[in-house]
């Protein structure tokens, strides 16, 4: 039988994430940034997690089933954005001898829920790494009035919190995670730049340098 | 004399070498390293691993020699194992010398990506273990690592001409086949083992002191 009220904010939440991957990939085109590719392909992976739920909601096909031991479709995936997830923060703060360090702990823990039927590990780790990476972004996205860095911290805070209050309730899970693709669509849409903090196109230029800054090799 | 008993003076030899000149061989080494510290300012990394590479092995030597002298110390044998197929403090040690031989491959080959990869995969394990109790994998991993190491701590030495990283090789190579080799004869085994601690303990002591010096324009 359809869930009809997580598949509606499963959409909601599906539509965003692309709208948001439509808007860093309009803004990489306009000036190449090799930083809006990573955040494109973050979403991308978020919204394939999204494509399997909403499988789920409308079929009765569970495709989040157990693979082999306890690992689920689901783990595996949410593996998969971690990973992601810290090689774009690692990236962000240069930090290239940390780079196997995400698919070193991604492999344990895939390998202990094989063995284990605990989710206390991954729910440890994605706490770690979204409230972590949140707090780096914020605190980087305030201080250089960065929208767009703001917007992705926000993102994983909220997911972050609603990971560890609801992984087993899907509503507060999923509502959550809807909040947190609006703070990050409203990012990639200047929204802060154009409301929180005054004279846009002087932020604009800030957040150009402060990218390009990440960004610049030496 | 007879068999039995020159066989019991190259055992006895082969512990005290371990557990007395490999910790000697270390402190050399050690000393070294602070003296460059203090002419440099910072630590060689390549220096520090090949201490560590040491260090590891004077403290399995140690343990060996005490062992051998105090049968009563039950807990510290059932703790020190003898193989390297559970994590014992043999196989720990064993594992960190094989870790640290491939550590020093990649800052060698200014890899940077993968400097510290080695050493995480290594703790992941060792926090697995303590976690779920699983080691299974580690003598795969002594293994695949120690080969891996030992063919590119040939090849580095080789290239870039330093004799630290053949001087590693060489020695990497003597002590494998007294670990991982099974010759499928439990007498031939024993032999081959007590010569290579004679072998690779006469090795390390011209290599600590300075002596295994193959190019002369190399690194050590």
């Amino acid at each position: 039988m359809v869930e009809w009220t997580y598949l509606v904010i499963e959409s909601v939440y599906f539509i965003l994430g692309i709208l948001s991957m439509r808007n860093t990939l309009r803004d990489w085109k306009e000036n190449k940034n090799r930083i809006l590719i990573a955040i494109s392909a973050y979403i991308a992976a978020v919204l394939l997690r999204s494509i399997v739920d909403i499988i789920t909601y409308v079929s009765d096909l569970n495709l989040d089933g157990v693979l082999f031991g306890y690992i689920t479709i689901g783990i595996l995936i949410g593996n998969i954005l971690f990973i992601i997830q810290l090689e774009f923060m690692f990236f962000l703060k240069k930090l290239n001898k940390l780079y196997t360090l995400p698919i070193i702990i991604s492999f344990y823990i895939i390998f202990g829920r094989a063995l284990v039927n605990s989710s206390m590990p991954f729910i440890l780790y994605a706490m770690i790494v979204s409230y972590g990476s949140a707090y780096i972004l914020i605190r980087d996205g305030k201080r250089r009035h960065n929208g767009l860095a703001v917007g992705m911290g926000l993102f994983f805070l909220i997911w972050g919190l609603g990971q560890t209050i609801g992984p087993t309730t899907p509503i507060i899970f999923i509502s959550f995670r809807t909040v947190a693709m609006v703070t990050l669509f409203a990012g990639t849409k200047g929204f802060y730049e154009r409301y929180i903090w005054p004279d846009s196109k002087k932020e604009e230029k800030i957040m150009n340098t402060w990218i390009t800054k990440l960004v610049m090799k030496e | 004399m007879d068999i039995t008993q020159i066989d019991y003076i190259i055992t006895q030899l082969g512990l005290f070498l371990d557990g007395l000149l490999i910790p000697f061989a270390t402190f050399i080494l050690g000393r070294k390293l602070l003296k460059q510290k203090k002419a440099t300012g910072k630590y060689n990394p390549i220096r520090v691993l090949i201490f560590g590479v040491f260090f590891s092995f004077s403290v399995l030597g140690i343990i060996e020699l005490i062992l051998e002298y105090m049968p009563g110390l039950t807990l510290l044998d059932e703790w020190f194992g003898s193989g390297i197929t559970n994590f014992n403090i043999y196989g720990f040690l064993i594992g960190t010398m094989v870790t640290f031989g491939l550590t020093m491959i990649f800052f060698a080959y200014r890899w940077e990506s993968l400097q510290y990869s080695a050493l995480f995969f290594y703790g992941g394990m060792i926090v697995f273990f303590f976690l779920t109790g699983y080691d299974a994998w580690l003598e795969m991993y002594i293994i695949i690592t120690g080969l891996a190491g030992v063919i590119f701590l040939y090849v580095t030495g080789i290239r870039v001409k330093d004799n630290g990283a053949l001087g590693l090789a060489i020695f990497f190579t003597i002590a494998f086949v007294t670990i991982a080799i099974d010759f499928g004869d439990a007498t031939l085994n024993h032999w081959v083992t007590q010569i290579s601690i004679l072998v690779y303990s006469a090795f390390i002591l011209v290599f600590s002191l300075g002596y295994f010096r193959v190019f002369k324009e190399g690194g050590k």
